[in-house]
């Protein structure tokens, strides 16, 4: 059975992947994967910090910080997962050019096991939430299940993008040093840290059509609002996702033939 | 006639280096960036049980082809088609993180060979032995020797019971207890029916192991035939006349003896000059993995000089060897310029036509008898 070209084989290689990704990312260390745990815990606990108690800040019209770091931890554990996968598979390829060069397989897989490794700052950010979410009173609810598609589009579309990184980056190594500073400016572009109406009126109606607000949203609306994201929002999504992921595919499959004389 | 288990036709790779500027228009669509066709036109057959030795210089795009015929590469144009899973030892990397222990190298590799959880467990404990490592096997690969590296690599490279193979230059490694182990290995695959691909530089072992051979130059499959006459024109042996002197053609292609015995062989020659003719012999064995060893010479001497049918004798008191099976090599030449000798006719291993000596007897250890005569008696006291 195949599904755009991959079959049941290469679903066991792709967890394989995951698997030794994960493993070799903290190995040597004496905490070993632990620390996927504790390095985005300690980052949204300095946030907490800083924004509950040092700069005191509340959305518009809320009375206390803490919806406010729970506003902010909605937007911003997704973006960790979002930047994290995209670092790791833009690195993909090149970093294991030892596989490349002497194991038959799909090549696809490598950038996609990479996106998915985002799924562990995700996860770890969303027990956090869902942790400030009971402390600050909120009921737990079936309407928190609505992130999920989110969860899945995000990932789709992540995916396609970082294929197309993966590719470029064989070529232009540049790409993996450049990313970290084009996610710096994606991160404060959006809002994550402000909310839309901190931005000016001329770019809010640009802005609501940005994937990285639109997939905010998607997880703030089941989270905080308990209503499903609005369905617009959730079709904008699937289109674009299966566009990214789709040309992304092409794109890497089409480069991948002249992968050999660069890595 | 047996089914092929490697196929190609038409082979072709050629390596095409892109940088940011020509990626673009790749993608758009046009194929116009020059490239390093590293495999021309190849086209080969390997059928099951066998091996292909495929012999080249370096840079002769041995390793490519291998690789494009593995499936690593994808071909520019030609095809490929293999009846099975491959075994493919590539090169004699480490290909992995070096802070894994080497169990968690066997384990990942094994795991990205496709195998299962209880195969990988069944497997681990053969490995450790195999490699000899000791307790270093739960240490750190940066903690190894090279050698260690290299058993390590190689015993969990053979360690799944494959069909088919495809074996880069690494026949054996480490010290020569390890590499008659290798040998072993790879001779137990074989008498399990495994065929494969050869591909090497080292014309012993394509003589050893493989039947066919061929040769590639700068791509291009240059000669093809049997490893012996393959590997002759390979290392560019020149090739004995034949017409001045010969062995008759009568001469038996196999001699027996018995061990510790007084032995005489007759060898028929045939001269057809009036100018001298030397003949010279070597009894010759091999050993798997270690090779050939001189045994036995007879320096060349003039046994005749006119034209007519001969016996040369070669009378060996009490033969020293021990039971078992050699080569015995006969050699015709004429005195060339400054002492040197010319072939005339040769029979030797070095041409794929040696003889088969058989020696009868005791089984012993070792693998020659000294002539010993000892006498007891009382010293002076």
């Amino acid at each position: 059975m195949q599904i755009l070209g991959f079959d049941r084989a290469d679903a066991l290689r792709l967890l394989n992947f995951l698997k030794m990704g994960l493993r070799d990312r903290f190995l040597g260390s004496t905490l070993g994967l632990v620390w996927a745990i504790v390095n985005p815990l300690l980052m949204m606990g300095i946030f907490t910090f800083v924004f509950a108690f040092v700069f005191r800040s509340r959305l518009p019209g809320a009375e206390t910080s803490l919806s406010f770091v729970i506003w902010l931890i909605s937007g911003y554990g997704p973006w960790l997962a979002i930047s994290d996968s995209l670092a790791t598979s833009t690195g993909a390829v090149t970093g294991n050019s030892g596989l490349v060069k002497n194991l038959a397989f799909k090549t696809e897989l490598l950038p996609i096991a990479g996106s998915l490794m985002g799924l562990v700052p995700l996860a770890v950010s969303t027990c956090y939430l869902v942790a400030l979410l009971v402390l600050s009173g909120t009921r737990p609810s079936l309407s928190w299940l609505a992130i999920l598609p989110v969860l899945v589009l995000q990932f789709v579309f992540i995916t396609g993008i970082g294929l197309c990184l993966a590719a470029v980056n064989v070529f232009v190594r540049d790409t993996a040093m450049v990313l970290p500073n084009v996610l710096m400016i994606l991160l404060f572009s959006s809002p994550i840290f402000y909310p839309l109406s901190e931005f000016p009126k001329v770019l809010q109606g640009v802005l609501q059509f940005h994937p990285f607000q639109v997939i905010a949203e998607g997880y703030r609306q089941p989270l905080l609002h308990r209503a499903w994201p609005a369905p617009w929002s959730l079709a904008y999504l699937a289109v674009l996702s299966a566009m990214a992921f789709l040309g992304g595919l092409v794109f890497f499959r089409k480069l991948k033939g002249y992968f050999d004389a660069r890595i | 006639m047996s089914r092929s288990v490697v196929e190609c036709r038409d082979l072709s790779k050629t390596f095409v280096l892109l940088d940011g500027q020509s990626i673009w228009p790749v993608i758009l669509g046009g194929h116009f960036v020059k490239g390093f066709p590293a495999v021309r036109d190849v086209t080969l057959q390997v059928r099951q049980g066998e091996f292909l030795g495929v012999l080249g210089r370096n840079g002769a795009g041995k390793s490519t082809l291998l690789r494009t015929l593995g499936g690593v590469y994808a071909p520019t144009s030609g095809t490929v088609r293999v009846a099975g899973p491959l075994s493919a030892i590539y090169e004699l990397g480490m290909a992995g993180n070096e802070l894994l222990t080497g169990q968690d190298f066997a384990s990942r590799w094994l795991a990205l060979h496709g195998s299962g959880r209880r195969q990988v467990d069944r497997l681990l404990s053969e490995i450790a032995e195999f490699a000899e490592l000791g307790e270093y096997f739960d240490n750190p690969i940066y903690t190894y020797s090279a050698g260690m590296k290299a058993r390590l690599f190689f015993s969990v490279a053979t360690s799944l019971p494959g069909q088919i193979y495809l074996i880069d230059e690494v026949l054996s490694v480490g010290d020569e207890h390890f590499q008659t182990k290798c040998w072993r290995r790879l001779r137990e695959r074989l008498a399990a029916g495994a065929s494969g691909i050869l591909a090497t530089h080292d014309w012993t072992s394509v003589l050893k192991l493989c039947r066919e051979a061929c040769v590639l130059e700068r791509g291009r499959i240059v000669d093809r035939g049997s490893s012996p006459a393959v590997v002759q024109r390979y290392l560019g042996l020149p090739q004995p006349r034949g017409d001045a002197a010969a062995f008759a053609a009568h001469l038996p292609s196999a001699y027996c003896a018995l061990a510790e015995e007084d032995t005489t062989l007759s060898i028929p020659i045939d001269v057809k000059v009036t100018s001298p003719v030397w003949f010279a012999c070597s009894v010759e064995s091999f050993r798997q993995g270690i090779g050939w060893s001189h045994l036995l010479q007879v320096e060349p001497r003039p046994v005749a000089s006119t034209p007519g049918l001969y016996e040369v004798a070669v009378t060996i008191p009490t033969l020293p060897l021990s039971p078992g099976e050699y080569s015995l090599n006969l050699f015709l030449s004429e005195r060339g310029a400054e002492g040197t000798f010319v072939p005339l006719d040769v029979r030797s291993w070095t041409y794929g036509n040696d003889l088969a000596f058989a020696v009868a007897g005791k089984p012993r250890e070792s693998v020659s008898v000294l002539p010993l005569r000892w006498r007891g008696g009382r010293t002076q006291s």
